[in-house]
């Protein structure tokens, strides 16, 4: 065992280590990724655990160092993350089962997909719950590609299940694992405590459709039949936003502070269907229509509340001074 | 050793270093066109003592004028620059001649013949006859055994190639030296690619000065002798890691001696083909000759005797050949939707169609040659020889049916002239050659419609779909289709399936011209020194300056390749390949807006524009790249061969070189994106030194057996397509077309880039197509030299004896090791951004910090106060210049992470020569060797690939993974028997039976699979170890020769001759198709076949997939993935005739 990384890019492009075994040259350090960059895997010292390396650049000198800061995954994306559990050599590739992909038309394709579902190969739990998961094998590369390898690919069946903010561990059943001389993981490299932990990122606001303003004075101009569409990084709960801690308002004019006039918010799960954004429109609205049409609508909310994912995690939600959006349902 | 003599020859070589204009490259360049001859004469009348002051005369028919010495006062002498021949010693003692005849001579031997003489006897003397005033003839024949040199190798000469099958030129003979092997671009020595040969013709090298191996090249006819060295070689011979191929041609003589000749190989005398069967596939194709003749002439003779002799050439050869295009559909006959199967396990076909491609090539060779003695002592040679060639050659079966042929026009051109002059007894020899070779290619299109960007299809899909190229897919009798659908027989299977299918264009072509102006200045002295014995010093000079002007374009502009079909839920995308060009550096205003927007494009650049230079510069779309560049080189020599004892000689010498190479002239002093100027010199190889070691030892001191050893290191000479890829400006740029793959229903929905075959503006709509990524740019126009790189030499070991069994044979043991310590190769750190061409595996540490302290330096000169500075007192291009330094420091610091290269090649080798006479010859040789590494040579043994120290194997750490194992050129068992043998029936002529055996293991194959990377691709992921795969079969072949000779006269004979290649036409496995799939994957390090099936692939923008590759059904079968043969040639026969005068 070499390393374990943990999905903690918004863009699902990189993976960090949490956990790094020390003293093994084997491990990865640097490798090129696929946006053309290297991406540090592990220090390059060999006696640090998984950490962060950040440039420090000396104006006086012009000289960079590096800064090196330990720790594991504390910031895993709630709706995609998975884990990648990298080994020192190839291990017994029955760990995963194949199944074979059937087109459109019904026929074979020669190709096959991997599973690991039924073989469960580790404990993964989050919250101290078991988390149901699928995965596969890939035997394929080494420290310096991109992904490392061989791993294990461990992905949550439902990553919503699983709160923000929580505490996960893996831990791996030395019985499935063993490589292709039936050798089971050394027990000084399955962790501490004989698991690999990492956290989820917490809930948090990510966008908003209309924007947040950025003149006041220049309000967006959107369809009255769409909904103001607030954004999250995990998958909202709508009903823990309450309408009485969204201020929205019918303004002449939004950088008029206070001016307007109050209309009673309607708070629900995304009409399109995405987990991670809930709704807002105007309770007074007519029918199939989100806001009154040529009316101009402040939203913001109401400082120091918060909301929840579907699976109990919670977050703050932006404070006025933070998000206001401004438009105006076009006539 | 003669310290003076080695620090002058040193100084001279010294002072035209990187400061002189004396500089050159590739300075190979060598005088070794004669051979010598050495030995004592004896007098059995004074007890066998020396005979001293004997004069010595040799003479010959290929000598003007003749060669006289004195022996010493040990009765010692030494004859030295004797053009290779028949000779004949004549004695002059104590008032009496003798005579002592048959001694040949061959180019770079030593010869030993030690003569007795008897001054008192009166009737006989050394079993000869005598009378008054009468020559004593003294019978015997030379030592068939080089006591000069610790050089291994063969001689072949005009008898060789006139009665063993042979190739007809000397390029195709050269792989009679034992150990050699024919690899896909020439013939590969002692593990090594064969770029990194030399070749030697008339005293000049002629390596083609791009890619180095064979350029120049002639008919047997004109040759008198080719001399292949694959080792042992002492430091007159350079710039070589591969082998050293030393040519001499004919000359003329004092009778008028000549030859007409003709060879025919009629299309009817060949057997058929195997046609090589592509699973997975529809298109195969058979190569089929239709005829190859060629008639010549050569003529050699007096222009004044003994004073100007003459010799000239001619020989134009003609083939026509046909490519059999067969399109086939799979059958499924039980309907299971599964393509049928034979009893071998391929698939079944029924045939659609077949089309005939001609190819045809016409080589004119010549040569003129003009030998002048001013005297004995003062000889002159001009030679001029080349071999322009014209074809019209097969491009490829797989695409569009009228573009499935190319034109090029290549060969060369070359003069030689070379000066001899003797001194003082013969024991000083200075000569000097100056030469001119001009290599060079021109590829083209066949016809102007060809002149459009090639598109390309990088899947499988149906044959069908190019239903409207492809002229005829039911078979009018069969009503055997490609089409597919609801009435097909075969329903639930694709008939016709095709991969890599290309509809249009010829892809990448290159116009060059490779020209070496060289020239070479050698002194020999030979030097007594009493009891510590005799020196032969050998010192030399050389300089050489190359071309490499070259023309690279894309036919129409560019490569248009799409990567996958539409699915149910995505579609597929288009890879747009261009080159490109420095435009403009970003100013700081476009710097800042570049940092600070969102917009996608907020440079407003249009779709022939692109960021480069990690996003400082724009490139715009070039529709060519021009890039003359050249190098210069300096070679000099010290070596002594120290005869310490009659029988042992010390072999010592050592070498130094210097390359420069240049930039592209219209590169240098232009500034690049990244800010720097280019400079004039791109990259400076200095203090390559090469020792050289080696021992002959005697124990018969007859020159009748020998016992040797050599130690030695050869630098690369590196070929300049580093010059023209790496320093020419060239920048390829990749875009992804279709990038967001936007649904039909999305707003932004381009229908420019969601188009497939069957668009009539395809072309077109894809250029305007505003759907676009950047995949990045291959290549800086300038690459980065990692300071302090060194150059790339093998180290060689031998140990070997020869032993003459029998009057003109011997028997030879050698062995052989070959290491490649240190290599050139261009690498890249951040995954493909930036490269730097370096040693791999070296540590680079102390540069990099010297680069810190120059990036600091640079930040304090900016003003800046910070890396994101925006004011004015901030100089942004200092900045940039810091942090393009800084970057570099940290590339030079991941040098030391790539793998080590290694090459190693041992070989046990045991010969046995029957040295060629009138009526025998017999050469043969077996070689075991084990050849195992990571780095095969000059080019990519697995790809094809051929770019000489700038290949893909180390530009990117996870390439390297699964790299070691058995090369591509591990060979283990080579064996190797020629044999002629003359019956003379008199009156009614002679009658030559001749033969060549061959018997060669077959490589070791691979599991290869696509590199995820942009710009690579297939064949770069080795998914298991090299050579994971099971080898090839041995192969053997059986050539024969017979001929009827005809005596019209005393001088001339008529001679008629047939020779059967493959006389069993054993059309046995040679390559295997070793792409396990075309998908992108990463290798499984240490992995074997159980592992094979669980490799995932990643989709066509990198990301990871849990779907496993697709298996390409080819795999595994006879067939090639770099280019190189799949099956041995068909049996066929050439029928020849040769009149002699």
């Amino acid at each position: 065992m070499l390393s374990v990384l943990v999905m903690n890019d918004p863009g699902l492009t990189l993976e960090q280590a949490t956990f790094c075994k020390t003293g093994d040259p084997k491990r990865p350090a640097v490798v090129g990724t696929p946006d053309g960059l290297a991406h540090q895997i592990c220090d390059d010292d060999l006696s640090r655990p998984a950490g962060v390396d950040s440039d420090v650049f000396d104006a006086m000198t012009g000289l960079h160092s590096t800064k090196f800061t330990a720790g594991g995954v504390s910031d895993a994306i709630p709706t995609g993350w998975y884990v990648r559990v990298m080994f020192d050599e190839l291990i017994n590739p029955d760990v995963e089962e194949l199944v074979e992909v059937i087109d459109d038309k019904g026929v074979p394709t020669d190709t096959f997909t991997g599973h690991i579902n039924n073989t469960k190969p580790v404990v993964l739990k989050c919250g101290g719950v078991d988390v149901p998961y699928d995965g596969y094998y890939s035997p394929s590369g080494n420290a310096v590609t991109w992904p490392v390898g061989p791993s294990l690919y461990i992905a949550p069946i439902d990553p919503t299940s699983v709160a923000t903010s929580a505490s996960c561990t893996v831990e791996i059943k030395p019985d499935v694992i063993v490589d292709k001389d039936n050798n089971p993981v050394p027990t000084d490299e399955l962790g501490t405590g004989g698991t690999y932990t990492f956290s989820l990122a917490g809930l948090q606001f990510t966008g908003s459709s209309p924007g947040a303003s950025a003149d006041l004075t220049m309000p967006d101009v959107t369809d009255p039949a769409a909904p103001v569409v607030i954004s999250f990084n995990g998958a909202i709960d709508p009903t823990s936003l309450s309408a009485n801690e969204v201020k929205l308002e019918t303004v002449a004019t939004c950088d008029q502070a206070g001016a307007g006039t109050a209309v009673t918010p309607v708070i629900a799960a995304n009409a399109d269907g995405d987990p991670l954004s809930l709704d807002i429109a105007d309770a007074a609205a007519p029918a199939m229509k989100a806001f009154v049409a040529g009316k101009t609508y402040r939203l913001t909310f109401v400082d120091g509340n918060s909301v929840s994912d579907i699976a109990g995690g919670t977050g703050t939600i932006p404070t006025a001074a933070d998000l206001t959006i401004c438009f105006t349902a076009t006539p | 050793m003669n310290t003076k003599l080695f620090k002058a020859f040193m100084a001279v070589g010294l002072l035209a270093g990187p400061s002189s204009l004396l500089h050159s490259t590739d300075a190979s360049a060598q005088t070794v066109t004669a051979g010598a001859l050495r030995g004592e004469i004896k007098d059995k009348a004074a007890n066998n003592e020396g005979a001293a002051g004997a004069t010595v005369v040799a003479t010959s028919a290929s000598l003007q004028g003749e060669q006289v010495v004195l022996t010493d006062e040990k009765g010692l002498y030494f004859i030295n620059a004797l053009p290779p021949g028949i000779y004949t010693l004549t004695i002059y003692y104590s008032d009496r001649t003798f005579s002592r005849g048959n001694v040949q001579i061959q180019i770079g031997k030593e010869v030993v013949v030690n003569v007795t003489v008897d001054s008192a006897a009166k009737q006989s003397g050394g079993g000869g006859k005598e009378g008054k005033g009468e020559i004593i003839e003294i019978q015997g024949s030379a030592p068939i055994i080089d006591q000069g040199s610790t050089k291994i190798g063969v001689t072949l000469t005009d008898d060789y190639t006139r009665n063993i099958p042979t190739a007809r030129t000397f390029g195709g003979v050269i792989g009679q030296a034992a150990g050699s092997q024919g690899d896909i671009y020439g013939t590969s020595i002692a593990g090594a690619t064969s770029g990194e040969n030399t070749y030697i013709v008339e005293g000049i090298n002629t390596s083609d000065t791009g890619f180095g191996g064979l350029s120049s090249n002639l008919p047997n006819e004109f040759i008198q002798e080719t001399e292949v060295i694959t080792g042992g070689y002492n430091a007159e011979y350079g710039r070589a890691t591969g082998g050293i191929i030393n040519v001499v041609t004919k000359s003329g003589s004092n009778e008028f001696k000549g030859s007409v000749f003709g060879y025919y190989k009629p299309g009817a005398f060949v057997s058929g083909a195997k046609t090589v069967q592509r699973e997975g596939g529809s298109i195969d194709s058979a190569n089929n000759l239709n005829y190859n003749y060629d008639l010549g002439a050569e003529l050699g003779g007096p222009i004044i005797k003994d004073k100007l002799w003459f010799h000239v050439g001619v020989n134009p050869n003609v083939t026509q050949a046909h490519t059999t295009r067969i399109v086939q559909s799979q059958i499924d006959e039980n309907g299971d939707g599964v393509p049928d199967k034979d009893s071998k396990g391929f698939t079944k076909h029924e045939f659609v169609s077949r089309s005939e491609i001609p190819e045809n090539f016409k080589t004119y060779y010549f040569t003129g040659k003009i030998n002048g003695a001013i005297n004995a002592n003062n000889q002159v040679q001009l030679s001029a020889f080349g071999n322009p060639r014209t074809a019209k050659d097969l491009n490829g079966i797989t695409r569009n049916p009228a573009d499935t042929r190319w034109a090029y026009d290549d060969g060369a051109y070359d003069v030689s002239l070379k000066w001899t002059s003797k001194f003082n007894e013969g024991k000083t020899e200075v000569d000097a050659v100056a030469g001119y070779h001009r290599g060079f290619t021109t590829e083209k299109p066949y016809s102007s419609s060809q002149n459009v960007p090639e598109i390309f299809y990088n899947y499988e899909r149906s044959l069908n779909d190019f239903a409207d190229l492809e002229n005829n897919l039911t078979n009018a009798t069969t009503g055997q289709s490609c089409a597919d659908g609801p009435t097909d027989k075969y329903a639930k299977i694709r008939n016709c399936p095709v991969t890599a299918y290309r509809e249009q264009g010829l892809g990448f072509l290159e116009e060059r011209v490779n020209d070496r102006a060289s020239g070479i200045i050698t002194l020999t002295q030979r030097i007594s020194t009493g009891a510590a014995g005799y020196h032969t010093f050998k010192g030399g000079l050389e300089l050489e300056s190359s071309t490499y002007n070259a023309k690279h374009y894309y036919t129409g502009g560019e490569i248009l390749r799409r990567n996958a079909a539409d699915t149910m839920t995505t579609q597929g995308r288009w890879q747009e390949r261009t080159f490109v060009a420095y435009q403009s550096t970003l100013t700081a205003e476009q710097r800042m807006t570049l940092a600070n927007s969102t917009d996608p494009n907020p440079l407003g650049l249009t779709n022939d524009q692109n960021l480069c230079s990690a996003g400082r510069a724009i490139c715009k779309r070039a529709a060519s790249i021009q890039a003359d560049t050249k190098n210069r080189s300096i070679g000099s020599f010290l070596q002594d061969s120290w005869q310490v004892l009659p029988n042992f000689t010390l072999d010592l010498g050592v070498r130094y070189e210097q390359q420069v190479g240049y930039a592209a002239t219209a590169l240098q002093g232009t500034v690049t994106g990244d800010g720097e100027t280019v400079p004039d010199r791109a990259f400076t190889l200095n203090n390559l030194w090469s020792p050289r070691l080696g021992f002959v030892y005697d124990p018969t001191s007859e020159g009748k057996a020998k016992i040797f050893g050599h130690w030695g290191r050869f630098y690369e000479n590196v070929p300049m397509d580093l010059n023209v890829r790496a320093f020419g400006g060239e920048i390829i740029n990749f875009n992804v077309l279709n990038a967001k793959r936007r649904p039909t229903t999305d707003a932004m929905y381009d229908p420019n880039c969601h188009v497939d075959h069957g668009n009539p503006d395809l072309v077109s709509a894809l250029g305007q197509c505003n759907d676009r990524a950047s995949q990045g740019t291959a290549g800086g126009g300038i690459e980065y030299i990692s300071p302090g790189f060194r150059g790339q030499y093998t180290d060689e070991l031998i140990f070997g004896t020869e032993y003459e069994i029998m009057a003109d044979m011997k028997l030879g043991l050698n062995y052989i090791h070959r290491s490649l310590p240190n290599v050139i190769e261009d690498i890249s750190t951040d995954g493909g951004t930036n490269y730097l061409i370096t040693n791999p595996g070296n540590n680079f540490d102390g540069e990099a910090t010297k680069l810190d302290q120059q990036s600091a330096q640079l930040f304090r000169d900016s003003g800046c106060k910070s890396l994101d500075d925006t004011t004015a007192s901030c100089n942004l291009d200092k900045l940039g210049l810091s942090a393009l330094t800084e970057s570099r420091a940290n590339q030079l610091r991941a040098v030391k992470k790539f793998d080590k290269p290694v090459r190693n090649y041992d070989a046990v080798q045991l010969t046995s020569t029957l040295r060629a006479t009138k009526q025998s010859l017999i050469l043969a040789s077996y070689t075991y060797s084990v050849s195992k590494g990571n780095y095969p040579g000059l080019f990519s043994t697995e790809t094809g690939q051929n770019d000489p120290n700038i290949t893909s194997l180390y530009d990117l750490p996870d390439l390297m993974a699964n790299r070691y194992g058995n090369l591509g050129l591990d060979r283990p068992h080579n064996l190797k028997v020629d044999a002629f043998y003359v019956f003379d029936l008199k009156k009614a002529g002679l009658l030559t039976a001749g033969g060549s055996f061959r018997a060669l293991s077959g490589i070791a194959h691979n599991v290869l699979g696509a590199s995820p990377h942009p710009g690579y691709g297939v064949g770069e992921s080795y998914l298991l170890p090299r050579g994971a795969a099971p080898r090839s079969p041995v192969t053997t072949q059986l050539d024969v020769h017979l001929a009827y000779g005809y005596p019209l006269s005393k001088t001339t004979k008529l001679e008629a001759f047939v020779n059967i290649f493959n006389l069993f036409n054993k059309q046995d496995e040679l390559n295997q198709d070793e792409d396990y799939t075309n998908d992108f994957a990463n290798p499984i390090v240490g992995g074997d076949m159980n592992d094979l099936k669980h490799v995932k692939h990643f989709d066509d923008a990198g990301g990871n997939t849990n779907t496993t590759v697709l298996k390409n059904k080819n795999f595994g079968n006879t067939g090639s993935s770099n280019g190189g043969a799949s099956l041995q040639a068909p049996r066929n026969v050439q029928l020849g005739f040769r009149l002699t005068f």
